[in-house]
């Protein structure tokens, strides 16, 4: 029998910067929550990890990062050291987002909320988990997940919505598939609608609760490749951001001259 | 020792692999210009998402280009002075590819990256010597004794001389990155129909002031604007002449002035702005006056490029000097606060 493989994850699309080697089956965290600082730690992070189990890159059999959505210096710092270590190491690269690390991590997450624990400890055959990040600009990062045996199944993929629009979508969602079926909100984003939960809530029949102190971990993502396969793999070490906001309003120049036919450009 | 060095502190991609031994074995550029083009200038998140876009193929090809995959003794990345989200692309790949490789890495300063790219030529200048850096962002003038061994000896009060080049470009409708276009629009201007400031000339002094010579350009290209909002194509093309002759003969006075002081017989130019003709030749001509000596990096590498940021961080790691895993990037670092080598 083949020794289940060891692997890192890596995730720092908020201002919560976390790494989690999984070893022969186990789980073992590092984080850190001071911002703008995930660049000086997560080598550091991984070091201590690595050297605490006696590992090498070399041994690992991939590298898994969160892509977004989230902070975007956060995530190219996350994809630029995942790529930096795969490379020099010939690993693949997987992928998944981080708001199904979220759910993901929200469904296991040690520590709960008290209102989220009971939900979790009463182990409902169906949960609605709406993992949620404040992407400032009074616009959230959002997406729908089903947790079912313990696994979680995307029922809307991420997308940046008002507060307006994230509170009708949710209640839409709930009304439609899921009034009789536990309801869990987590992370900050849900901070940005705080004052109209009660509407949501009226929507749902069963227990519901909330926790914007959860945010996406490392292993979530590394549990999501294990236990839902997901994830989407790279062996050359391409992958692309999830920014999902790609029309920030940059504003483009007036020309008083007709724009040349070919702009110059030079590629060496 | 053979280094991969990695540049991303503003619009350009470059890697390239330097050999303290045999030299540049490859190096490979990718240019955002035509992205930012459209805006006018450098959007900052638009270039980070092209660094992080674009800069491992640009290794791979580099790696595979020069057959050194498994050959790399140390990583040289750009860790500033920058626009912190592109620099933060470079220096995590780079010191993650050397906690990988397990080699050492060293973050390397542009403008020393500048300052040491016209030792990449073959009749390199010796040491000591005065070096002009002018960039987008910056204009100084230096007394360097050696690596790391820079004396300051002015710089400018406030626009850098490529960003002045840029602005004057700007109120020309000109593209970004309106230095080489404006000096290619000053090969069909006169010369003498302008007459532009010598910003701080008259006075004693190694500083420069480029935002007077902005304001003086604004006004004469607004004096002549006709009701398209530019003046003629002609009298385009001699404001910018006139505009280049008064920014290129401030730098040269100064540069003349600062030998003087120095007593060093060599100079050499650096940076974005040492590629314009104008400038080289001007500066050819005064030094030969003073028998004194001007040097200058091939034209691709007076812009941004990895070469250059190689070839500094092997001067650094051939003498011990390397990072700890901490990426710590600095989008603000003086020049003076350099350690020796
Ligand atoms: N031929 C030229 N004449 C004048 N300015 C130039 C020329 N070529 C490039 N530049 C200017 O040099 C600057 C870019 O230089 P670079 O060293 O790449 O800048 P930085 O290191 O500050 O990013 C721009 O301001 C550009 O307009």
């Amino acid at each position: 029998m083949s020794l289940p493989e060891s692997y890192l994850a890596l995730d720092a699309s908020t201002e919560k910067c976390s790494v989690t080697l999984v070893v022969e089956g186990r789980f073992h965290s590092r984080e850190c929550n001071i911002p703008r600082s995930h660049a000086k730690v997560m080598l550091p992070l991984i070091q201590e990890l690595l050297n605490e189990h006696g590992m090498t890159l070399r041994e690992l059999s991939k590298i898994v990062v969160s892509r977004g959505p989230g902070s975007f210096t956060g995530i190219r710092i996350c994809l630029s050291i995942a790529q930096g270590l795969a490379y020099g190491s010939g690993l693949p690269i997987v992928s998944v987002d981080s708001l199904a690390a979220l759910a993901k991590y929200a469904s296991i997450a040690a520590t709960p909320h008290p209102g989220l624990h009971s939900i979790l400890s009463s182990s409902p055959s169906r949960l609605l988990i709406i993992p949620a990040l404040d992407a400032r600009m009074n616009e959230i990062y959002w997406s729908a997940n089903i947790l079912e045996n313990n696994l979680i199944k995307h029922i809307s993929e991420p997308t940046l919505s008002s507060p307006v629009d994230f509170v009708a979508e949710v209640s839409a969602i709930i009304s439609q598939q899921a009034a009789n079926t536990p309801f869990v909100g987590v992370g900050h984003g849900w901070e940005v609608v705080t004052d109209q939960i009660d509407i949501i809530q009226t929507k749902c029949s069963a227990a519901t609760a909330f926790d914007a102190s959860i945010l996406p971990h490392a292993e979530g993502a590394a549990r999501l490749v294990l236990d839902e396969k997901f994830g989407e793999v790279s062996e050359d070490g391409v992958i692309e951001p999830l920014y999902i906001r790609n029309e920030v309003a940059w504003e483009k120049r007036k020309r008083i001259r007709p724009a040349p036919q070919t702009a110059p450009q030079k590629d060496s | 020792m053979r280094i991969l060095g990695i540049e991303t502190s503003c619009d350009e991609t470059g890697v390239a692999v330097y050999d303290s031994e045999q030299g540049l074995l490859g190096h490979r550029l990718y240019s955002q210009i035509k992205l930012h083009s459209e805006y006018g200038g450098v959007v900052p998140e638009l270039a980070s998402r092209d660094h992080v876009r674009k800069l491992l193929p640009l290794i791979e090809d580099v790696l595979t280009g020069t057959d050194s995959k498994d050959a790399i003794d140390g990583v040289a990345f750009t860790s500033g002075p920058g626009l912190i989200g592109a620099l933060l692309v470079g220096a995590c790949v780079g010191r993650s590819l050397a906690m990988a490789w397990n080699c050492p890495a060293i973050g390397v300063h542009h403008m020393e990256g500048h300052l040491l790219a016209p030792l990449l030529e073959d009749n390199p200048p010796e040491f000591p010597f005065v070096a002009l850096l002018v960039s987008g962002g910056h204009t100084q003038l230096v007394a360097v004794k050696g690596i790391g061994q820079y004396e300051m000896l002015g710089e400018s009060l406030d626009d850098a001389a490529g960003e002045a080049f840029d602005k004057a470009a700007k109120m020309l409708d000109l593209d970004y990155p309106g230095g080489p276009n404006l000096a290619k629009l000053a090969e069909q201007g006169d010369v003498t129909r302008f007459k532009f400031p010598r910003p701080m000339t008259d006075r004693p002094g190694l500083d420069f002031s480029f935002s007077g010579l902005k304001t003086f350009t604004l006004n004469t290209v607004a004096e002549h604007s006709l009701a398209s909002g530019l003046p003629d194509d002609q009298t385009c093309a001699d404001i910018a002449a006139a505009f280049q002759e008064a920014v290129v003969d401030t730098l040269v006075i100064k540069c003349r002035r600062a030998l003087q002081q120095t007593g060093l017989k060599r100079l050499i130019i650096a940076g974005g702005v040492s590629a314009n003709s104008r400038l080289r030749e001007k500066l050819q001509q005064a030094l030969a006056k003073i028998q004194s000596e001007v040097f200058y990096a091939r034209h691709e590498f007076c812009t941004d490029n990895g070469a250059m940021i190689a070839f500094a961080g092997c001067q650094r790691l051939l003498v011990g000097q390397q990072d700890d895993v901490v990426i710590d990037v600095k989008p603000r670092w003086p020049l003076q606060t350099l350690s020796a080598v």
